[in-house]
């Protein structure tokens, strides 16, 4: 795909350039880590597969053809890590993250700190209803609704025909709005 | 997204986006030693694979010449 912007950092990093590999992982650690943090307990563990996914990545890189975006490749080893560790580990992922305080304190928020701390309290609220999906519906939610990426790539990435993947967010923005309609805080949903 | 236009969401389905929304402003902590761990395994592991690489050519070219004159001795 000559379009992607990747592409030449990751000619490049096959030739051996390792400071052309350190810039995608400076370009795509963010969005990674927060792909993997919606399916793991802990920003512990979010940070160590983060790590892997791209050092995975790094090993592998000679099989990538370039024929996807190179952030779809990597974000379907992102998620392929994460799942393959919280079914092998057994760990519940549905809750919370340890230090989402400190997560969210590193975005960039604007506000009085009365604001911004009633924001970051209603994103853990959410984060711990988000981490109540399983992680198929949470996985589409993700990568449509919070990353805004195309049915095509998520499809790529999750290794789902397109159809699954539109039936599946459309199960899982029902999931959800019946989780968060359910809820004693008010969400404002409308009817 | 490029397939933005051919969604049509209902008002709770929008209101759930915007709500998820802010999870997108999220930066990976410490997230310049995290770049530079990366990095530094992936040097280290570079290094080690090359190292093993070259151990396993030896190896099989030790192996290879030692067969052939094995075999060249049964031939004899």
């Amino acid at each position: 795909m000559s379009s992607d912007p990747d592409q030449p950092l990751v000619r490049a990093a096959l030739g051996g350039d390792l400071h052309a590999f350190e810039q995608l992982v400076e370009r795509h650690r963010d969005v990674v880590f927060r792909v993997v943090a919606r399916l793991v307990a802990s920003d512990q563990e979010a940070e160590d597969l983060t790590q892997d996914t791209f050092l995975r990545a790094f090993h592998r890189l000679e099989r990538y053809r370039g024929e996807a975006p190179f952030r779809s490749w990597l974000l379907r080893i992102a998620h392929n890590t994460a799942v393959t560790y919280v079914t092998r580990s057994g760990r519940a992922d549905t809750q919370p993250l340890d230090a989402a305080g400190e997560q969210v304190a590193g975005s960039v928020e604007a506000g009085s700190p009365a604001d911004q701390l009633e924001r970051r309290e209603r994103r853990q609220r959410l984060d711990i209803k988000l981490k109540g999906l399983g992680p198929a519906h949470r996985t589409v939610l993700v990568l449509r609704d919070i990353e805004g990426l195309s049915y095509e790539e998520i499809a790529r990435i999750t290794d789902a025909p397109l159809g699954s993947v539109k039936g599946r967010l459309h199960r899982a923005r029902e999931e959800f709005i019946d989780v968060l309609r359910n809820n004693t805080y008010d969400w404002e949903l409308p009817r | 997204m490029t397939d933005d236009a051919a969604e049509q969401l209902t008002p709770a389905e929008e209101r759930v986006r915007s709500l998820l929304q802010p999870f997108g402003e999220e930066r990976a902590p410490h997230g310049t030693e995290l770049t530079h761990a990366v990095a530094h395994r992936a040097r280290w592991q570079r290094s080690v694979r090359r190292v093993l690489v070259a151990v396993g050519t030896a190896a099989a070219a030790l192996g290879g010449g030692i067969g052939s004159l094995v075999r060249g001795r049964r031939n004899r």
